[in-house]
């Protein structure tokens, strides 16, 4: 109940940016010019024979896959104001003297800022589904990418989430999250490739988010992948809320 | 009324880094009162609203709110208490109606009670006229009033206002001064402030915090008591000698201001009723007799200026 208070407060103050809205555009006219590129490149090569890859796997999940990768960029600049800009007006001061749980103002933040992501995903949703005029899709494989999809971006908006509670400056909140994201997105399988050790390898594999998405997008849903990303979800929700805590004592 | 203690205060310590900013506070609020805490620029003033409002831990020591300790049981505790910080915590892109429901939600007001609770809360800041309009857009005055009327929405039994009157011109703080009155007929009010007057104006006891330490607890009478130390200004037309002014009993020293003025510095048993008296009796003419107060700000000055404190020092 509280939570959902503080989830739709901060869903409504994403509606009501100016920044939100230009994601939103810079993002919708991304996909649409993918999607006509993939379009284009699919018709002038379209597959043959049977074994070849089919629309919804060269398009449909190609998109869902672009979409994620935007997302690096998207997730810092939604998140960064959720506390950081409660901190440098001081309405956090309204949370922090309210019977509210720390565990709950997170809880609601994080699931307002999901809304909006769902809100957000709704644009590849649509631009891929406009090709159910032209053939058919392959329904499981469309699942599959869309979760992959969604599971990879609420990752990004809790880490973001996270780097918003560090700092009350807005600019150091979305590098700080972006910084994250590549990290786990894309450093941690340079370093992984680099690393001799097997062992320290395997585990800085395992920490990559781009591979444990990879799956999803070829129509795979793992129980592993999966587990990856609610734990490192719960992760960042939790460190989130340690942070909260130590900002009592120490700012 | 009064009796039953919702706040106690601990031996309460903070530090930033290597600064204490505040050593070993006591404080205690009864139902029904309204304690004012002040203190100078820097003193520790908004530290300690800070941490009994539950938005910074304390280094060591213990709040007790409504029997409820605010570290071991914060939602309880806090579920007593409505805080206005410095800069009134308003979200400016929701207008007062939304941002006061968002409260009410914030402290578990049920759903069919909220429109009442904010009717209520609106009337008595004097919002009515504004609650369809957006926070961003409202004058500072307004906004602070909104500020209050956040801190008094779920009607808590304790009101902590750090500041209410800062900018705001003289009619608002009128007005807000009124507010705060009315709040203490119902609610225990802890007004932190640097103005006197406002502490005069309001307050039933008050604390004053001087580098971190509590340099005086009164109350406003016994602080009152301390202010008419300043003796009596005369003006007699038929003038005596400055001797025959200190011969009269109670004066202890009498300063010319002109020829027919005088200031006259007073002992205790110095009696007024007595003092005409005499000047009647032996014909001195009395046109003029103002009684000299000192002012709250000299007082204020005296204690903070003393680097030694007196907690508990009555007058």
């Amino acid at each position: 109940m509280m939570v959902l208070s503080i989830a739709l407060r901060e869903f409504r103050s994403m509606l009501n940016s100016l920044l939100s809205w230009i994601v939103l555009a810079g993002m919708s006219l991304i996909i649409f010019l993918i999607l006509v590129a993939l379009v284009n490149a699919y018709l002038e090569n379209p597959a043959s024979s049977l074994e070849s890859p089919g629309v919804t796997s060269t398009i449909v999940a190609t998109i869902f896959y672009f979409s994620a990768y935007l997302f690096i960029l998207i997730a810092p600049m939604l998140t960064m104001r959720s506390f950081s800009t409660e901190f440098k007006n001081g309405t956090s001061q309204l949370l922090f003297s309210a019977p509210v749980s720390m565990t709950e103002i997170v809880l609601g933040k994080c699931l307002g800022l999901y809304f909006f992501t769902l809100l957000i995903s709704i644009l590849p949703i649509l631009v891929t589904l406009s090709l159910v005029f032209g053939t058919d899709l392959d329904n499981g494989l469309y699942m599959s990418s869309l979760l992959g999809f969604i599971l990879v971006t609420f990752t990004f908006i809790t880490i973001g989430v996270f780097a918003s509670a560090l700092t009350d400056h807005i600019g150091i909140a979305a590098l700080g999250g972006l910084g994250i994201i590549m990290v786990l997105f894309w450093l941690v399988d340079l370093v992984a490739s680099l690393v001799k050790v097997e062992l320290l390898a395997n585990a800085l594999q395992y920490l990559s988010i781009s591979g444990h998405a990879a799956a999803f997008y070829n129509g795979q849903v793992n129980s592993n992948d999966i587990v990856f990303f609610v734990l490192i979800i719960t992760t960042f929700i939790v460190l989130t809320i340690r942070r909260l805590d130590s900002y009592r004592l120490q700012h | 009324m009064t009796g039953e203690t919702l706040i106690q205060v601990e031996h309460l310590y903070r530090d930033y880094g290597n600064l204490r900013a505040l050593k070993d506070i006591n404080l205690t609020l009864s139902r029904g009162e309204v304690l004012g805490f002040l203190g100078p620029n820097g003193a520790g003033k908004s530290t300690t609203m800070q941490v009994i409002s539950g938005n910074l831990a304390p280094t060591s020591g213990r709040v007790m709110i409504n029997g409820h300790d605010l570290i071991e049981q914060p939602c309880q505790a806090k579920a007593a208490l409505g805080y206005l910080p410095e800069q009134p915590p308003l979200y400016k892109e929701l207008t007062v109606y939304e941002y006061l429901s968002y409260c009410a939600q914030l402290n578990r007001i049920a759903r069919y009670e909220t429109p009442a609770a904010i009717d209520r809360a609106c009337e008595r800041c004097g919002l009515v006229d504004v609650r369809k309009r957006l926070i961003g857009n409202l004058s500072k005055g307004y906004q602070q009033r909104v500020g209050i009327a956040q801190a008094i929405i779920h009607s808590p039994d304790i009101v902590i206002l750090d500041e209410p009157t800062v900018g705001l011109d003289p009619i608002q703080i009128i007005e807000i001064r009124e507010l705060i009155r009315e709040l203490g007929t119902d609610h225990s009010v802890i007004l932190s402030t640097h103005i006197l007057p406002e502490v005069q104006s309001t307050c039933d006891r008050v604390v004053i915090i001087n580098q971190g330490q509590i340099a005086l607890e009164d109350s406003l009478a016994g602080l009152d008591a301390r202010l008419h130390q300043g003796g009596y200004q005369v003006a007699l037309a038929n003038a005596p000698t400055i001797t025959d002014l200190e011969a009269v009993s109670g004066v202890s020293k009498a300063d010319p201001i002109d020829d027919a003025r005088f200031m006259l510095h007073c002992e205790d048993d110095f009696n007024p009723a007595s003092f005409t008296e005499t000047a009647v009796q032996r014909g001195w003419k009395l046109t003029e007799f103002v009684p000299q107060n000192r002012s709250l700000e000299q007082v204020f000055i005296d204690i903070t200026c003393n680097d030694t404190p007196q907690p508990g020092t009555a007058a």
